[in-house]
C-alpha cells in the first residue's frame, strides 16, 4: 500500500510515546522517493513534528538523517524560478477573465516602474500605505486573499514548509502544528519577507485588476494597459479622460487625454509596463 | 535668531507636520467613489443605501439611506459615500421625474473595487429604462 497521510497518522499513533520519531524514521526510510514526493503538507509535517518536537526532544543523527531525506524528496522544495512560479499559480487557476494577459514579463515590469518611482523615504525603509517591490497595500492583499484563497495557501504551503524543512529541528512561526497546516499570513507586510508569496501576490492582483478592466470591444492590450493604470491607484484620473473623450474602451484617446491633463509619468508608467 | 532658535523653530515644525499627517493618516474614513456617467438632461432622485454582507456583525443594523438630484450629482460626475467598509454592497435606486424607478445593486468585488487608497464603482445613468447600469472603467 503506497505511503499516505493516513498510514502515517496510524503508525505514528501505534508508536509509543518516546518511540515516535524512530517511527518517523522508519517511514521516512522506508518509503519510495516517489512516495515522499507525493506525501500532502500534514504528512510532511507529522512526520517533522515526530522527528524534531515530540518528547524527548532529542535530535539524534539518525533524526537529521531522516529529516534530510524527507527535505531532499518532498515536493514542498524552494522556489528558485520566481515570479514564473507564482505566475503560474494565478493562471492555473483560471478564476479571472483574460488570465493569460498575466506574464512573468509584466510583473518584472511592474517591479522596475515601482523601482524608479520610489521616493527617497522608501529608499531607505521608510514606507508609506504601500510596500514591497510591487508597491502594494493590505487591501490589495485582502482582495487576493479573497479570490486566490486556495492558490495563495499552495503558494505559501510550498514556501513555508521548504523554510521549515531546510531549518529542522527549529520550528518557524508559520505553522499550525495544531491542524497540520502553513498559517498564510493575514498582514502584507509578512509577505513581503517572502519574495515567491510577493510574486505571486502581484500576479494575482495583476489578474484581478485585468478581469476587472475586461470590457466588450477593448482589445487585450487596452485591457492590459488599464488593469496596469488601476493598479497604480489611477482610478479617478481614468475614468475623468474617459469621460472627457468620450471613449470607455480605448486606451489611446484617455492617455492622450492623461497627457494634455500634465499626468505625463502616470501615462509612462502604463507604457513601461505593457510595452 | 540664534542657532538654537532656528534648531527649535525646525524641530516645532517637523513636529507639526509629523503630527498633522498623522491625524490625517489615522482619522481618515475610507470612501467609496461612485463615478458617474450621464446622458445628457438626465434628472430624478438617486438613492444610496449601504446593505453590510450577512456574516457580518453589523448585518442587522439599518444603514441610513442618502439621496441626490441627479442633475447635480451628474455635473459633478460622481459621489463620495464616506464610512464604507470593504464587502458591503450598494443598494442604488434611481426615480425619474415621471416616477419611473429601477433598482441595483453593486456588490463588492464584482462591481464595487478597492484601489491603493478608496473604494470605487461606475454608474451610467440614462433618461429611459433601466436608467441606472452597472458600468466598469
Amino acid at each position: 500500500m503506497p505511503l499516505d497521510t493516513a498510514t502515517i497518522i496510524r503508525r505514528l499513533a501505534a508508536a509509543p510515546a518516546q518511540q515516535k520519531d524512530n517511527e518517523a524514521q522508519n517511514i521516512i526510510n522506508g518509503a519510495t522517493t516517489d512516495e515522499l514526493k507525493n506525501l500532502d503538507a500534514e504528512g510532511v509535517l507529522r512526520l517533522f513534528e515526530a522527528l524534531a518536537r515530540l518528547p524527548p526532544r532529542i535530535y539524534s543523527s539518525r533524526d537529521a538523517a531522516a529529516m534530510s531525506r524527507l527535505r531532499d524528496n518532498t515536493q514542498f522544495q524552494p522556489v528558485t524560478n520566481t515570479p514564473e512560479y507564482g505566475v503560474g499559480l494565478v493562471t492555473g487557476a483560471r478564476q479571472t477573465r483574460n488570465f493569460p494577459l498575466v506574464t512573468t514579463q509584466l510583473v518584472n515590469n511592474i517591479y522596475a516602474a515601482e523601482r524608479t518611482r520610489l521616493s527617497w523615504g522608501e529608499r531607505i525603509g521608510i514606507d508609506g500605505a504601500t510596500i514591497g517591490r510591487g508597491q502594494l497595500g493590505q487591501p490589495a492583499y485582502t482582495d487576493v486573499k479573497t479570490q486566490f484563497r486556495n492558490a495563495l495557501e499552495a503558494c505559501a504551503t510550498r514556501v513555508f514548509i521548504a523554510e521549515l524543512l531546510a531549518g529542522a529541528p527549529d520550528p518557524t512561526s508559520n505553522i499550525d502544528f495544531g491542524n497540520y497546516r502553513v498559517i498564510v499570513p493575514e498582514q502584507y507586510s509578512a509577505v513581503i519577507a517572502y519574495p515567491a508569496i510577493e510574486d505571486f501576490v502581484v500576479a494575482a492582483y495583476l489578474a484581478i485588476r485585468i478581469d476587472r478592466a475586461t470590457k466588450n470591444g477593448r482589445s487585450p492590450q487596452d485591457t492590459t494597459r488599464f488593469a496596469v493604470a488601476l493598479y497604480h491607484g489611477m482610478n479617478q484620473m481614468v475614468v475623468a479622460a474617459q469621460n472627457a473623450t468620450g471613449d470607455e474602451i480605448n486606451w489611446g484617446p484617455v492617455e492622450a487625454e492623461l497627457r494634455s491633463q500634465g499626468h505625463t509619468d502616470e501615462a509612462d508608467y502604463v507604457n513601461e509596463v505593457v510595452r | 535668531m540664534n542657532r538654537r532658535s532656528v534648531i527649535l523653530t525646525a524641530a516645532s515644525l517637523v513636529l507639526l507636520a509629523a503630527l498633522a499627517f498623522g491625524y490625517r493618516w489615522f482619522s481618515g474614513e475610507p470612501v467609496l467613489i461612485v463615478h458617474l456617467r450621464c446622458e445628457a438632461d438626465v434628472s430624478g432622485k438617486l438613492s444610496v443605501v449601504k446593505v453590510s454582507p450577512k456574516s457580518s456583525a453589523s448585518s442587522n443594523k439599518e444603514n441610513a439611506e442618502e439621496t441626490f438630484d441627479v442633475a447635480n450629482v451628474c455635473q459633478t460626475g460622481k459621489i463620495a459615500i464616506e464610512g464604507y467598509r470593504r464587502e458591503e454592497a450598494i443598494e442604488f435606486t434611481f426615480v425619474g421625474e415621471n416616477a419611473a424607478t429601477n433598482k441595483v445593486v453593486a456588490e463588492y468585488g464584482l462591481d464595487i473595487q478597492s484601489d491603493q487608497n478608496e473604494f470605487y464603482t461606475v454608474l451610467k445613468i440614462k433618461k429611459d429604462f433601466p436608467f441606472i447600469i452597472k458600468d466598469g472603467i
